[in-house]
């Protein structure tokens, strides 16, 4: 009995951890796409430090960290304001969308060479906007896989042989996971294919 | 030709992405690509999964070739007034924000927390079978100096670096000891020379310096790399089949899933075990 009242307890915590980041997040958006003062600056205030930590860490400066979070409150404008869709946590969102705004800039700057290239930034912001839905798709998708083909799939994609993956989740033979590494991939494709957004990607990717 | 998915296809497109297929194989890839619509709709679509889900290799081929009526719609967007109104609210709130230097703690994030748990469990309750006659054998498996990442850019003059880095792909190990030395800790590629450093000592089997030097990697604050300090110490252990130590300096790895090699750190950690 007691035991049963501490799983309710439980369970009512993580409910109402959950509600409140969705609560935030849905708050955060509508300030941001309403361009409201006070919100955006919670959001400054609340979210910024970390992606700035991270910036630093990675051979960025206080500039940098600026126009990527910038550019990520924008790419969050962007897709949101026409259709919403849901975001848990704003905050994990918009860290990795800043993430991955710094490592493309990061990768830019070694394939420019610093030669003299004059950056178009809104170039730059539709490139990275297309690039991130992408992504943000593909993940959406992975998200509807079993657990059992989210495990063995994440695993497989950093880099575990099938050797150390049929250790790892104890199958018979490395052929057995050969053929479930094949199976969660070919349901993974098939997923994204049947998905209408699937048509538009394949147009964006088309010259 | 209609490219139906096989596990034959998915092979051949992660061999053709990662570079493993030889000269001929390759040619003849290709010469199906330029032909075939679905098979190159198949192969951006495997490297749109290995952009999103594999961090550690950059797969973008077709970076450049994004549809271009598409990037100026979104360009023009971001141009309208009311986009331009709403880049300029976050400016602003820059501004106070930086005016004020208010600094607030961020949220914890305990969703990263009950990933961890639930990762650990994982681990915990897989039970787990391999005997290994020799540690050096993993030595073997996880080093291959040649994929170090490489600095060195056609149209830059050479600096204390790039000479660095081809005397090590040349071989000169002593002379790359020497260059590397030089590199400032002020300089960017710092870390990076460090880890080269090692590299060069464990080539000349001086495997106590090479450890020191991966120690001193791993010491690095505010690095990018300073978990591959540890993952490196962690093989020069093994290649001396000193499992004790190994097991120690792996452990570094197994907290944070940033971490180099996080997986397959613990995946050691319980093999050596």
């Amino acid at each position: 009995m007691h035991k049963s009242i501490n799983n309710l307890w439980n369970a009512l915590f993580i409910f109402l951890i959950i509600s409140s980041f969705m609560e935030d997040s849905e708050r955060f958006i509508t300030g941001l796409i309403t361009g409201n003062e006070k919100v955006t600056l919670e959001i400054y205030t609340k979210l910024f430090p970390k992606v700035q930590a991270y910036v630093l860490k990675n051979r960025g400066d206080s500039q940098d960290a600026s126009d990527v979070f910038h550019d990520g409150l924008l790419y969050i404008i962007v897709t949101q304001k026409e259709k919403r869709t849901e975001i848990k946590s704003f905050e994990a969102y918009l860290f990795v969308v800043c993430k991955n705004i710094w490592k493309r800039s990061l990768k830019n700057q070694v394939i420019k060479n610093d030669s003299i290239t004059l950056t178009d930034k809104e170039e730059e912001l539709s490139t990275f906007i297309l690039e991130q839905q992408m992504h943000d798709f593909y993940i959406k998708k992975f998200d509807e896989l079993s657990e059992n083909c989210k495990e063995i799939l994440s695993s497989y994609f950093n880099g575990l042989s099938y050797e150390e993956l049929a250790a790892e989740y104890a199958y018979a033979s490395i052929n057995t996971v050969r053929q479930r590494v094949f199976k969660c991939r070919a349901k993974l494709i098939k997923l994204i294919k049947e998905d209408q957004t699937y048509q538009k990607i394949k147009q964006w990717l088309q010259n | 030709m209609a490219s139906k998915l096989t596990e034959k296809l998915l092979e051949d497109l992660e061999r053709y992405l990662k570079g493993k297929m030889t000269g001929i194989e390759r040619q003849q890839f290709e010469e199906n690509l330029a032909s075939d619509e679905e098979l190159r709709n198949e192969l951006r679509l495997q490297i749109g999964l290995y952009e999103t889900f594999d961090n550690s290799e950059d797969y973008s081929l077709f970076k450049d070739n994004l549809n271009r009526s598409e990037i100026n719609v979104l360009k023009a967007k971001l141009r309208s007034k009311e986009y331009q109104d709403l880049s300029i609210n976050i400016r602003k709130a820059e501004k106070v924000y930086f005016n004020q230097k208010t600094k607030v703690k961020p949220i914890q994030k305990y969703y990263r927390y009950f990933g961890i748990a639930g990762m650990i469990i994982l681990f915990v309750t897989i039970y787990f079978f391999q005997s290994v006659n020799s540690y050096a054998t993993y030595y073997n498996q996880y080093v291959n100096w040649e994929e170090l990442p490489s600095f060195i850019e056609k149209s830059q003059p050479k600096n204390t670096f790039s000479n660095a880095e081809i005397a090590f792909k040349r071989g000169n190990y002593t002379e790359a000891v020497a260059l590397f030395s030089t590199i400032e800790a002020t300089d960017e590629l710092y870390p990076y020379s460090v880890l080269y450093l090692g590299a060069c000592y464990d080539k000349l089997d001086e495997n106590k310096k090479a450890i020191a030097t991966f120690q001193q990697l791993a010491n690095l604050e505010n690095s990018l790399i300073s978990s591959q300090g540890t993952w490196y110490e962690a093989m020069i252990y093994l290649k001396m089949n000193d499992k004790e130590n190994a097991i120690k300096a792996l452990q570094k790895n197994t907290d944070n899933p940033d971490d180099f090699n996080y997986q397959k750190a613990k995946i050691l950690v319980r093999k050596l075990d």
